[in-house]
C-alpha cells in the first residue's frame, strides 16, 4: 500500500508536468491551457503564471528557486520569475518536444534534452553553449551543476557524459553503470554526481573522476528522481512505478558518511519530483488521477 | 580477390585520373563486378534503443529461463554488410520482455550477447515477448556491432502480433515506433504434439564505417 501522503489536493485540471521548489516547499504544475500554478503543500495557490496557450512538457526551478523554466512540446524554453510569474524570455532549443530540463543555481544556465540530443544555453538571450547528440541512443537524463559550469547527460546506451558547459568538451564519461540513468543530480558544492538508474541502482560519483564515493544503493524499481540535501549530507532517491506500472515505488534516504539508509514505500507512483527546504526538510510530489500527493521525506534529524 | 568497387568509388577514381571517359572503355565483364552495388543489400532500418538496454549480458543462445511461460521461439539469420559480405564474429546484444510484458532489470533473464558464427549465422532460443505497457507491439531489441562497421540498433517485430489485426502491411504504423515494415517479420508456426513453436528469420545488414 505504501505510506499515505501527508497532503493531497485537487488542482484545477490535469497537470502535464511538475516540479518541486529546490529550497522551499512549493510544487509547480503546468496545465493544458498554458497556466502554471505554484502551490503550497496544502494546495493553496501561491502564484499563477500564464505561460502561453499550451502546456509545458517539462518544468524546473532554478537551484535558488527564483526562476521557473518550462520546456515546450514545440522545443522552446520559456523562463519566468518564480515569485511573481513575470515572463523573462523564451528561446528555441530543439526541433522536437523537450523531455528533460535542468537549471543552474542562479538560473543562468539551462540544460535541455529532446529525444537523442541534449543542449545547454545561457538563459539570457538563449545563447547555445553546446549540443551533444547520439546516433542511436536517446537522452535519459540531464542535470546542470549548481555553478552552471558542467552538465551531466545520460544516454540510454548507459554512459553518462560530463560536459564542460563553456566549451562543450566531454570532460568525463562514466561507463561502468549497467543500465541507463533516468535521474541525475549534483551535490550543492558540485563535487558529487548522483545517478539513479533503470535497474534501481543509485550510484554516487566523484564528478571529476567518476569514482564511486560509497557503495551503490538499490531500489527494486527504476529511479525517477534523485537529489542531495542542502547540507550535502544525504542523498534521497525516489523510485517510479514502471515495468510493471502497478509496482510500488519507494523513497530511500542514504547518508553519505557513516550510517545506514532507510527505505519506505510510497505506493504506486508513476512519476515524482523531489525538493528540499533550506531547513533540510524534503518532500516528494506526484500528480496523477488522485490529484497532487505530497509526502514529507525529510532525512532523520541529528541527535 | 579484390574488393568490388562501389559506383561512388569508381567515379572518384576516374575523376582523380582525370578520365571519366575511361569507364566506357572497360570490357563489360570487368565493369560488371566493378559495379557491384554497395546497396545490393539495404541496411537494416534502425529503431529506438529504448530505456532498458543493459550492459554485460551473458553469452548464451538461450534467453528464456527453463520452464518459462510462453510460446517457444527460435530466431535465426545472418549478419552481413551492404556488399553481401558475411560478418563472422559480429556481436548481437539482444533483450526483450517476458511473455508477461516485463523486463528483467535486476538480472539478465531474456538478455544475451551472442556471436555470429563462421558464416555470419546466428540463432537463439527464447519465448515470444509479451506486450510491454507503453508499447503497442511485441518486440526484441538488437544492438549489433562488428569491426569496421557502424553499430546498428534496431528492433524485430512479429507479423502475428494481434496489434496488426492480421494485416501488418496496413497496420504496422499502429506502433508509432515502427518506422519500417521491413522490421516486421513473418512467423512460421509449427505444432509439435500439443505445443506450438514459432520460428522467425531476421537478416541483419550493417553499413560499413
Amino acid at each position: 500500500m505504501g505510506r499515505p501522503p501527508d497532503h493531497t489536493f485537487q488542482p484545477q485540471g490535469r497537470p502535464t508536468a511538475g516540479a518541486s521548489e529546490p529550497l522551499g516547499d512549493s510544487v509547480a504544475a503546468s496545465f493544458e491551457d498554458g497556466t502554471v500554478r505554484v502551490y503550497g503543500p496544502g494546495g493553496d495557490v501561491r502564484r499563477t503564471w500564464k505561460a502561453g496557450e499550451k502546456a509545458f512538457a517539462a518544468l524546473s526551478f532554478s537551484g535558488d528557486g527564483l526562476r521557473l523554466v518550462g520546456g515546450g512540446r514545440d522545443g522552446r524554453v520559456t523562463l519566468a520569475d518564480a515569485k511573481d510569474g513575470h515572463e523573462i524570455g523564451s528561446f528555441a532549443a530543439h526541433a522536437t518536444r523537450i523531455r528533460g530540463l535542468s537549471v543552474s543555481r542562479d538560473g543562468g544556465v539551462v540544460a535541455t534534452s529532446a529525444k537523442s540530443e541534449a543542449a545547454a544555453f545561457r538563459a539570457e538571450g538563449g545563447v547555445r553553449l553546446f549540443t551533444l547528440g547520439s546516433t542511436f541512443a536517446e537522452v535519459s537524463g540531464v542535470a546542470v551543476a549548481p555553478a552552471g559550469d558542467r552538465v551531466a547527460v545520460a544516454f540510454t546506451d548507459v554512459d553518462v557524459r560530463l560536459v564542460d558547459a563553456a566549451t562543450g568538451r566531454v570532460a568525463l564519461t562514466i561507463s561502468d553503470l549497467d543500465m541507463a540513468a533516468f535521474a541525475l543530480a549534483f551535490s550543492p558544492d558540485g563535487r558529487l554526481l548522483a545517478c539513479g538508474c533503470a535497474d534501481g541502482r543509485v550510484s554516487v560519483r566523484d564528478a571529476k573522476t567518476g569514482a564511486r564515493v560509497r557503495a551503490d544503493e538499490s531500489h527494486a524499481e527504476p529511479i525517477g528522481a534523485v537529489g542531495f540535501s542542502p547540507d550535502g549530507a544525504w542523498v534521497t532517491s525516489v523510485g517510479m512505478s514502471m515495468n510493471p506500472a502497478t509496482r510500488e515505488a519507494s523513497v530511500r534516504t542514504t547518508p553519505l558518511q557513516a550510517g545506514s539508509a532507510t527505505t519506505e514505500s510510497l505506493g504506486v507512483l508513476p512519476h515524482a519530483s523531489l525538493g528540499f527546504s533550506k531547513d533540510g526538510t524534503a518532500h516528494v510530489a506526484s500528480a496523477g488521477t488522485e490529484g497532487v500527493r505530497v509526502w514529507d521525506v525529510s532525512p532523520p534529524k541529528k541527535a | 580477390m579484390p574488393t568490388p568497387l562501389s559506383r561512388r568509388e569508381l567515379v572518384e577514381r576516374c575523376l582523380s585520373a582525370g578520365a571519366l571517359f575511361l569507364a566506357p572503355a572497360l570490357p563489360l565483364s570487368v565493369a560488371t563486378p566493378l559495379f557491384a552495388d554497395e546497396a545490393a543489400h539495404p541496411v537494416t532500418p534502425p529503431n529506438e534503443l529504448g530505456p532498458f538496454y543493459k550492459k554485460k549480458a551473458p553469452r548464451t543462445t538461450t534467453l528464456a529461463p527453463a520452464g518459462a511461460v510462453g510460446v517457444p521461439l527460435t530466431v535465426d539469420g545472418v549478419v552481413l554488410d551492404t556488399r553481401g559480405e558475411l560478418l563472422p564474429g559480429a556481436v548481437l546484444e539482444l533483450w526483450h520482455a517476458s511473455s508477461a510484458g516485463l523486463y528483467d532489470n535486476e538480472g539478465y533473464l531474456y538478455r544475451a550477447a551472442i556471436e555470429a558464427g563462421p558464416k555470419g549465422a546466428y540463432e537463439f532460443r527464447t519465448v515470444l515477448p509479451g506486450h510491454y505497457v507503453g508499447r503497442v507491439c511485441q518486440h526484441i531489441h538488437y544492438m549489433v556491432t562488428a569491426p569496421g562497421h557502424k553499430p546498428l540498433v534496431t528492433q524485430l517485430y512479429f507479423a502475428t502480433d494481434p496489434a496488426f489485426d492480421g494485416d501488418p502491411d496496413k497496420n504496422f504504423r499502429k506502433d508509432p515506433l515502427i518506422t519500417s515494415r521491413e522490421l516486421v517479420r513473418p512467423v512460421a508456426l509449427s505444432a509439435d504434439g500439443a505445443a506450438v513453436r514459432a520460428r522467425v528469420r531476421f537478416e541483419v545488414c550493417l553499413e560499413r564505417a
